[in-house]
């Protein structure tokens, strides 16, 4: 019986090599993420300030803004507490004692976590996409058209907030952590000067000039190249993914080159951008 | 000994529990935030307004903390009623934030027009009372004994939506006209975050709403 149960045992161990659980995991996480209150009405805020924005302020430099840089505030803040939220509702519940003795290791429950923010990475393009039709559908004018890299922009900060979320339930497992985490973010946002394009270090980086009052007309555009600010928040999502994947992975020297490497990267494009 | 020396020595010594008792470290970052956001350089009066607005923000986020309370499930059927202890620590979180709210007024006000100091305290006492009553309804439903992480990011969601309302139902205007819809709505933010953190504390085992009892303790849950 005991020799039975111990093959038995073995062959779960080698399913479990054959087949990964990962797949499955994100799944399931990227369902959870998706359904959670936070980014069920960040999606809800973003189509509240569609309407206001047309509404009320309506014209070629804000339509601009709102498609390039929208989604940043309104959706990426709030799947950023939603994934710390979502990411760390085992351990509040004092369930991680319990998933320990689980075949699926920590170390993947943490990548799949990071998989998941592809979930609201998705539906935000998909989002995107879909403004992008209306614009065309209402011809909405604009001052020119905006690139594939400026389009990517919101959803890429989308992202960036889901795997940061991920990242920040992982280190920082304290309440209210999250929130210097936020404030940490703004302010680093708020480093750089719109006149000399280093805002672009930020991720809320508004392109078009805003110009006088009532701030609807085309002004032109702040100086840095937006294809170089699209590569560098990619890199720093793949950093924050990498950051949360050092926490609990085994392999920390691995994870540690990936983030020093996606590091690299985010410093290159950075520079890049800048005018 | 006559009672009001034992009541004394008894409220002295849960003020020296309150450390232990209070979860108060998250309004220790918030005070951090407060002291950056102060010495972050803004300009113009609309800069002052802003920051002020963002101290209060914090302020009442790490104060919504005071209402976690772990053993909230244990002491349920002490003789304390559930209104006294939650007044207490909203009291508690008054105390411990107003200090820190009139010396950024202070720091702040010489650049704001002598109105806003008045309105904007007006919006730092809404913003408290809706953090506060926003975490004991969820305390009360589904939050748990420690509703603040879940209160957290409700009170950003309610200053983002704040922001994202048309500009007529706008509460953070800058306008220095026609401001009276803005301060109404301020009124009528505190008056429900004061009317709500009433309702939420009614003894549940006297209101017959969704008594604590009926449910899953999660303390039982735990390994």
């Amino acid at each position: 019986m005991i020799v039975e149960l111990l093959e038995s045992h073995e062959d779960h161990e080698d399913l479990e090599d054959k087949v990964s659980a990962l797949p499955v995991l994100a799944l399931t996480e990227a369902r959870r993420l998706l359904r959670h209150p936070l980014t069920l009405l960040g999606f809800a805020l973003f189509a509240l300030s569609v309407v206001t924005e047309v509404g009320d302020y309506w014209g070629p430099r804000p339509a601009f803004s709102l498609i390039t840089n929208g989604m940043v505030l309104w959706l990426g803040v709030l799947v950023f507490f939603a994934a710390e939220l979502v990411a760390s509702a085992s351990r509040r519940a004092g369930g991680d004692e319990l998933l320990g003795v689980l075949p699926t290791s920590r170390t993947r429950r943490t990548a799949a976590s990071c998989l998941a923010a592809l979930g609201p990475f998705l539906v935000a393009c998909l989002v995107q996409a879909m403004l992008c039709a209306g614009y065309a559908v209402w011809e909405v004018p604009l001052e020119r058209p905006p690139t594939i890299f400026e389009l990517a922009s919101g959803p890429l900060c989308v992202l960036g907030a889901g795997v940061l979320g991920v990242a920040s339930a992982r280190w920082l497992p304290w309440r209210g952590s999250s929130m210097l985490v936020m404030v940490a973010l703004i302010l680093y946002n708020n480093i750089g000067d719109e006149a000399t394009g280093r805002h672009l270090l930020g991720f809320y980086a508004e392109l078009p000039i805003w110009g006088q009052w009532p701030y609807r007309a085309a002004k032109g555009f702040h100086p840095g190249n937006t294809d170089w600010h699209a590569v560098y928040l990619l890199a720093l999502c793949l950093g924050a993914g990498a950051l949360a994947m050092l926490r609990d992975s085994p392999r920390r020297w691995f994870w540690l080159g990936a983030g020093a490497l996606t590091l690299v990267l985010a410093v290159v494009a950075g520079w890049a951008q800048l005018p | 000994m006559g009672a009001t020396p034992v009541r004394r020595r008894g409220l002295r010594s849960l003020a020296g529990l309150a450390p232990r008792l209070l979860r108060w470290q998250p309004l220790a970052g918030a005070v951090v935030i407060v002291v950056v956001v102060l010495i972050w350089p803004t300009e113009g009066w609309k800069g002052g307004v802003w920051s002020l607005r963002a101290i209060a923000l914090a302020l009442a986020m790490g104060a919504l903390f005071f209402l976690d309370d772990a053993a909230a499930e244990l002491i349920a059927p002490v003789p304390t009623p559930l209104w006294v202890r939650t007044w207490t620590r909203a009291g508690a979180a008054l105390l411990a934030t107003l200090p820190v709210w009139i010396v950024a007024l202070l720091v702040e006000g010489g650049r704001l027009p002598g109105v806003w100091v008045l309105w904007l305290s007006m919006e730092f006492a809404a913003l408290l009372a809706a953090g506060l009553a926003l975490t004991a309804l969820l305390g009360r439903g589904r939050g748990g004994p420690e509703p603040g992480v879940l209160a957290m990011p409700g009170m950003v969601l309610i200053a983002l939506a704040m922001l994202a309302v048309p500009e007529d139902w706008n509460l953070l205007s800058l306008k220095t006209t026609d401001w009276a819809s803005a301060h109404v709505g301020w009124a009528a933010v505190l008056s429900a975050g004061v009317t709500a953190l009433l309702w939420a504390v009614r003894d549940p085992g006297r209101s017959g709403w969704r008594s604590r009892a009926a449910r899953p303790s999660s303390s039982a849950t735990r390994p």
